[in-house]
């Protein structure tokens, strides 16, 4: 993403780890956090945020550079979002819905979060800890009243194995 | 597992403490994820998998009680297995009713989005008490959408439920001023009175849906202040008749009626009328009934559940009035098909002028395609005529392949169809 200057519509963001990136100021938008910045005329110079890793805001960007070149269809825009995601893993994922959070972009946090709702779906409790690393702090003793406490939630749950 | 906002058992907390001696890790991020967006993610699942997730560590256990969507919804199937099984459905209803009990007593979530209940529940009075409580539980955590279908196929439906009497009863009258985006009611009895109320006290209701209520007669929907955008009244036996005038509307779904009446409708696009031929005749709806708001449609759904039509009754639905704004067009046709010999279907007069409005329309929609020449020379018909047409969809409702015949004729549809696209 090498920086351009000069043209009146175009923003240099700055990562947490100080890497400059220029954007178009109509897909940067796309964030409300930079809008209102905009809006604002707080955006002349360098657009800081704190919150944002560069490897994170690179992709963050591709992403609002993609999105905004999509005219107003909804199923391009949701296909686009879809092959978007469909190779990150669940760190990137991680990064990337905490940025948009932070950003306040609700397409991609939405977007992101269905993609981490659908890895956890129709999975036993164990393969979901395996897959997020999560780490089981509960004593059999207290795993075994929660699970009797929400025994209705493993109903008709086929994948028994190893829950 | 720092900086969860929410409470979590003290039992849990203290031991933890004590027991666990392991580090936290960096391993697990999804868990350090802030609350918020580990919400959003828990709403995307269902309300069973949702609270399966207590079971992964202690930072989870109270975090699906916070999720603002309530939707008891997945149960049916293990219901509809039992149709035949009394002893077993009741009990399934049982632990139903005990589920949706516990559940709204852990919920902690002090507003919800959407409160659904699709069950089948017979109608005694301990019952009623239980939906009672449950919408009183909805309505206190200000619900915006609002699904109730309590059908009983099985079972007896000749007492009424009477739930909403309990809510609606002056002394202990809850609010339903926070519904504002849907209430749908199935195979719920509401009476005109009570629907006129409910209109009257969610003043900020955009989408209302009965069905399948009997105890309706002449019902009025009418109000300059209401906001409804949507509004489905359909398959309610006793209905005599359905004055609508609500200028907002942009959206209607009725069942065919003779004493169907639109008066002030300027925002309605959008149509879908379920024919029913004992009620009342196409020529009749459209024009007579409908046709005030005939000429300011963009979309018609036409669906006829009947199928022995005259030839009389066939012709009026080629003989629909001009729609000049009309963009798509929807006719299906819902018989139950294997239940009739293909030839039952009377054959159109083939020479019978078809007067489809096809100025604009974009898009044809033909469900229950049926493989009969009537059926052929419909599509035909839009093919020649429709001179901006886009799109046209045939959902058949038979297998091809079955006999040399329809195969032929199909293929030969398709050809049309694609020499079609090429001229455009």
């Amino acid at each position: 993403m090498a920086a351009e200057t000069g043209t009146p519509t175009t923003l240099t963001l700055k990562s947490n780890d100080d890497e400059l990136f220029s954007v178009a100021e109509s897909a940067a938008i796309l964030s409300v956090t930079i809008r209102n910045m905009v809006e604002d005329g707080c955006a002349g110079g360098v657009i800081p945020l704190d919150n944002v890793d560069g490897k994170t805001l690179a992709s963050v960007i591709t992403y609002m550079n993609g999105i905004s070149a999509i005219p107003a269809d909804e199923e391009k825009k949701k296909s686009y979002r879809d092959k978007f995601l469909s190779d990150k893993d669940f760190e990137t994922l991680a990064d990337m819905v905490l940025a948009a959070n932070y950003l306040n972009m609700s397409c991609l946090m939405d977007a992101v979060s269905a993609k981490i709702a659908q890895v956890m779906e129709k999975k036993s409790v164990g393969w979901v800890r395996r897959k997020f690393g999560i780490e089981n702090d509960y004593t059999p003793e207290e795993e075994a009243a929660v699970k009797e406490e929400h025994k209705w939630t493993f109903e008709g749950v086929e994948t028994d194995d190893d829950n | 597992m720092g900086g969860s906002r929410f409470q979590i058992d003290a039992d849990f907390q203290s031991e933890k403490c004590v027991g666990d001696t392991s580090s936290a890790g960096d391993a697990d991020r999804i868990s350090r994820l802030p609350d918020d967006i580990l919400l959003d993610i828990l709403s995307l699942l269902s309300l069973k998998e949702s609270a399966r997730t207590s079971v992964l560590s202690s930072h989870w256990i109270n975090l699906w009680k916070h999720t603002p969507s309530l939707d008891f919804d997945d149960a049916q199937a293990s219901i509809d297995k039992l149709y035949n099984q009394p002893d077993l459905r009741k009990g399934e209803r049982r632990k139903y009713m005990r589920w949706v009990d516990s559940v709204c007593r852990s919920h902690e979530s002090p507003t919800l989005k959407e409160f659904k209940i699709r069950f089948p529940i017979n109608r005694s009075t301990r019952n009623a008490k239980s939906i009672a409580r449950w919408l009183r539980f909805a309505l206190s955590r200000r619900v915006r959408r609002l699904e109730l279908d309590v059908e009983d196929l099985y079972g007896s439906s000749s007492k009424k439920c009477c739930f909403l009497n309990k809510l609606l009863n002056p002394r202990t009258l809850v609010d339903f001023g926070s519904l504002k985006e849907l209430m749908s009611l199935n195979n719920v009895d509401v009476s005109d009175g009570t629907i006129e109320f409910f209109l009257n006290t969610c003043p900020l209701l955009e989408r209302l849906i009965v069905r399948f209520s009997k105890q309706m007669s002449r019902l009025e929907i009418y109000g300059p202040s209401l906001v409804l955008k949507h509004l489905e009244i359909k398959f309610c036996l006793g209905l005599e008749s359905l004055k609508v005038s609500v200028p907002s509307l942009t959206s209607l779904s009725v069942t065919s009626l003779n004493g169907l009446s639109l008066e002030n409708v300027p925002m309605l696009v959008d149509l879908s009328v379920h024919v029913v031929d004992d009620n009342t005749s196409l020529y009749r709806l459209f024009h007579r009934l409908l046709s005030r708001c005939i000429s300011q449609l963009q979309t018609l759904h036409l669906s006829l559940s009947n199928i022995g039509f005259s030839s009389a009754e066939l012709d009026e639905l080629w003989e629909l009035p001009q729609m000049p704004r009309l963009k798509k067009l929807v006719i299906e046709y819902c018989h139950k098909w294997y239940l009739y010999p293909r030839e039952d279907r009377q054959q159109r007069n083939e020479y019978a002028i078809i007067k489809i409005p096809h100025r604009h329309l974009k898009v044809f929609e033909f469900r229950g395609y049926y493989g009969c020449s009537n059926d052929a020379g419909l599509i035909s018909y839009v093919l020649e005529n429709c001179v901006v047409l886009e799109k046209i969809i045939i959902d058949h409702c038979f297998t091809l392949g079955n006999s040399d015949s329809e195969s032929k004729k199909w293929k030969k549809l398709q050809e049309r169809m694609r020499n079609k696209s090429l001229h455009h």
